[in-house]
């Protein structure tokens, strides 16, 4: 299916995004039920951004990243069109600025949503940098040893003296109002853009941010994104006690046991802490609470980082193992063949952004080789 | 209601009540929230003195009658008060009414007199926050109270801040309200989360309740919805709703727009001090533009501004009258400011509009398109989507999902959003939940977080037309007396 070359492209953007080796995905996909769907899904989202591409219409790098991952994951490479691999590159390359970053989307008078963007230059950002880095990396182009250079220096800039990484032109909120994900995606996608181009700094700044952050966070994204920003800087070093015990508690208490399913986060204490004042908790009675794809593939990925450390978590997947792939192998397709799980606001007819969307997809793709994944921890654990 | 308007249509209670059997049940959308509701009644009708008689049933037992009118005249105010109620009134528990504008509480309380004559006392809560109390004036005015009762004999250690907080409270309800303190309970409500931004800001609210009204919510919710819904269909009858023409057009009066405009009523202070009056800048059929048209237009204009097309003869319409009522309720311009642009400089004086219901903006368009005919393309000048604090965790989980940062701007996070790709999904939202405002996708602007509140639709309007707006608004619904000599009969 896919050729040793683009296999080892993918390999390390693959491992990044989902936690799981990509070949390990590859390798279960026929037992997925909905795989023709996954199939189809893929084909059909490149295809559109290619068209897209074609028609000189902006696609966001973000989205673009997920579908390239999912199609080299499932599409017989012989399907995938030269052209397409040639536009896709051409029109990355467009994105980057002279100071080597990327933007996440082309300013361009035609777009519908271009009174947002008006009047800017390129809209480069730390995310959207390593998103195209990795569809270019996946894709087999190289950039030069020049333009990571400049990459590299235009990256230092964004680093805040707390540790954290953002960038202020797009949020120039402060710190401590910031949304969490904010911070935690956009530390997450420094380091392992520094990781990606072989760069050591100093990071313990980082290091102590997430150790003093992480029993203030209130979302299970924001929560992988920390770990797997601590894991990828530690390199297997031990995670402290304290850090153990605020993961443990924080993935037992998110888990859903009708469903198997990970909140993505706590109704009551989410709503308190950014609502008003938690005056009126009668209020949200009526919004709907559910978990979701990707919250519940971020705690696997998680435990998959955890389970070595904690009894707690080692116990709490050996008793609900089977009700969490449950909950995954439960999804089915949307109408474009896509997963995910809606968000929906109070009694609002139509759901609260996309239904489905390739992330998502890519998480059900792999979830069976993440389960995998866990089961073989365990086993190594019960080993020694 | 006053005499200067004449009815545009009537509801009949008795013939509503009978097509219910007796039985009010619906389902109220408000706030993206979809409530149902439902209350029985017993009712008798005296048609020699044309009132029905109306008693809730609670477990077959009937609870306390009230006496109201067999027929509602659909006056001008009486519609614009359904948007007023619809767009700000009580929903659940009580009738009543939120707001901290003593004109606005009092032309509600009007409406509900019509309906309810004198069947409730009112139960009043004041709120404000802690935050008021450390201004610099109030100390010194809780002082002065303080003295006032040491000197009245009250032992100073038996004075509380709460009582001295209560007592400003009420004085300055009191300064508002003072014609009708005399059958009222007050409560007070101080809270540290009412939302002031600073110590000596005031988050001051007043919510009117009718006293043990909760029975008769649903009746007057469903009679609220009943009458939108006649409107936005343009049905001119049926039994219990009676229009005379239909309701998108039809008007028995109009304001005569070239002597009001003449008249300097539709003046404003400036940032300078000045007043400045509206001019017409041409009349009926001296100025042509090919999308506009030239029949039946005055062009008017700020000294040296931009001008604009009114109509000669403004009908006042149910659709115009619906619309200035919700106006009232979700209307941009701060409420105060209506009773007060004449005389001074008022900043917050502007046209725009906020809604979680595709109805209500629809509302809000037909009104626009009554006052300003086929310009709204250019009054509109864009529209975003408000999300409040409440539903960032919703936001955060859509950003997860597309699998990007999401970052907002402004130093407190009371910006728009930084993040297009979330920018773009909450936008398709919008228009897949309110389909109208599919006409607008080139001027959507940006998300904003901001306020508490559900994600809703916010629409901005040219700087322009607004206190043209605040003038008919004000003159209209608050002062028709004022403006007497300009309605005019078709």
């Amino acid at each position: 299916m896919l050729q040793q070359e683009s296999r080892n492209f993918i390999e390390k953007n693959g491992f990044w995004r989902l936690g799981v080796e990509p070949s390990k995905i590859i390798y279960t996909l026929s037992d997925n039920p909905w795989h023709d769907n996954i199939i189809e899904y893929f084909k059909r989202g490149i295809q559109t951004q290619t068209q897209l591409i074609e028609r000189e219409k902006p696609v966001f790098a973000a989205d673009l990243f997920h579908y390239v991952l999912g199609t080299l994951l499932v599409v017989p490479q012989s399907d995938i069109e030269e052209t397409t691999v040639f536009n896709i590159t051409k029109y990355i390359l467009n994105l980057q600025e002279s100071n080597g970053s990327f933007a996440f989307y082309p300013t361009n008078p035609q777009t519908e949503i271009a009174q947002v963007l008006k009047g800017q230059t390129l809209p480069t950002d730390i995310y959207s940098t390593f998103y195209a880095l990795g569809i270019l990396d996946m894709l087999g182009v190289m950039l030069t040893e020049n333009q990571l250079e400049k990459i590299i220096d235009w990256l230092s800039e964004f680093q805040a003296t707390s540790g954290w990484y953002y960038n202020l032109y797009w949020g120039n909120t402060q710190e401590h109002l910031k949304l969490q994900n904010e911070v935690t995606l956009q530390t997450l996608c420094a380091v392992s853009l520094y990781n990606f181009l072989n760069v050591e700094r100093d990071w313990n700044p980082i290091l102590s941010a997430i150790e003093e952050g992480l029993a203030e966070l209130l979302y299970m994204g924001p929560m992988q994104q920390c770990l797997q920003t601590w894991e990828i800087l530690t390199c297997d070093k031990p995670p402290t006690t304290q850090m153990i015990n605020t993961v443990q508690e924080f993935v037992v208490s998110h888990y859903e046991v009708e469903s198997g399913g990970f909140y993505q986060y706590l109704l009551e204490r989410a709503k308190q802490l950014t609502g008003s004042g938690g005056k009126y908790i009668a209020r949200y009675k009526r919004d709907q609470f559910v978990p979701h794809v990707c919250s519940s593939y971020n705690a696997l990925q998680i435990l998959s980082l955890f389970l070595p450390y904690s009894s707690t978590l080692y116990d709490f997947w050996q008793s609900n193992r089977s009700d969490i792939s449950e909950f995954f192998a439960n999804q089915s397709p949307s109408s474009d063949d896509g997963f995910g799980i809606a968000v929906r606001i109070a009694q609002y007819s139509e759901p609260f952004g996309p239904e489905s969307t390739p992330l998502e997809t890519l998480m059900i793709l792999a979830s069976s080789a993440m389960i995998e994944h866990l089961d073989e921890i365990c086993n190594q654990l019960q080993k020694y | 209601m006053g005499p200067y308007y004449k009815a545009l249509g009537h509801i009949n209670v008795d013939a509503f009540l009978q097509r219910k059997n007796g039985i009010i049940s619906l389902n109220l959308t408000d706030a993206g929230m979809v409530r149902p509701i439902s209350q029985n009644y017993y009712w008798e009708t005296d048609t020699s003195s044309k009132q029905v008689s109306l008693c809730p049933i609670h477990d077959q037992t009937k609870g306390k009658n009230i006496l109201i009118p067999q027929f509602i005249n659909l006056t001008p105010e009486a519609i614009a008060f359904i948007g007023a109620y619809d767009g700000d009134g009580n929903k659940t528990n009580n009738i009543g009414f939120a707001q901290n504008n003593p004109q606005l509480q009092d032309f509600v309380s009007k409406g509900l007199q019509v309906l309810f004559g004198d069947s409730f006392h009112s139960d009043v809560t004041i709120l404000e926050d802690e935050k008021y109390f450390q201004g610099e004036d109030v100390v010194a005015q809780m002082t002065i109270i303080k003295e006032k009762w040491i000197t009245q004999g009250r032992p100073e250690e038996q004075i509380t801040d709460r009582e001295l907080q209560e007592e400003v409270l009420l004085q300055k309800y009191a300064s508002q309200y003072s014609n009708v303190l005399s059958d009222e309970t007050i409560k007070y409500v101080i809270s540290p989360h009412k939302g002031a931004g600073a110590p000596g800001k005031s988050a001051y609210e007043i919510i009117r309740n009718q006293r043990n009204s909760r029975s008769f919510l649903p009746f007057l919710l469903a009679i609220i919805k009943e009458g939108v819904n006649s409107i936005l269909q343009d049905s001119i009858g049926s039994n219990e709703i009676t229009w005379l023409g239909s309701p998108l057009a039809y008007h028995q009066q109009y304001l005569d727009m070239k002597s009001y405009i003449e008249s300097g009523k539709c003046c404003y202070v400036t940032a300078g001090g000045e007043i400045r009056r509206y001019e017409i800048y041409a009349e009926q059929g001296q100025l042509f533009e090919p999308h506009i048209g030239q029949s039946n237009l005055l062009w008017i204009q700020k000294p040296n501004g931009q001008r604009f097309a009114v109509p000669v003869e403004l009908p006042v319409s149910p659709i115009l009258c619906l619309m200035l009522g919700y106006y009232l309720a979700e209307g941009s311009s701060s409420k105060a400011a209506y009773f007060t642009f004449r005389e001074r400089y008022e900043q917050n004086i502007s046209l725009g509009f906020n809604s979680s219901e595709e109805d209500t903006l629809r509302v809000f368009f037909s009104g626009l398109d009554v006052l300003f005919p086929n310009s709204r393309h250019e009054i509109i000048t864009g529209w975003l989507v408000k999300i409040g604090g409440k539903y960032f965790p919703e936001s955060i989980t859509v950003a997860e999902k597309i699998g990007i940062p999401l970052a907002r701007r402004g130093s407190k996070g009371q910006g728009a959003a930084g993040s297009i790709e979330f920018t773009e999904a909450v936008r398709d939202w919008a228009i897949a939940q309110f389909p109208l405002m599919q006409e607008w996708i080139d001027k959507f602007l940006h998300i904003e977080f901001t306020g508490a509140g559900i994600p809703r639709v916010d629409i901005r309007c040219a700087g322009f037309p607004a206190q043209f707006l605040a003038a008919v608004i004000c003159d209209l619904l608050f002062f028709p007396e004022s403006i007497e000599e300009f309605i005019r009969d078709r």
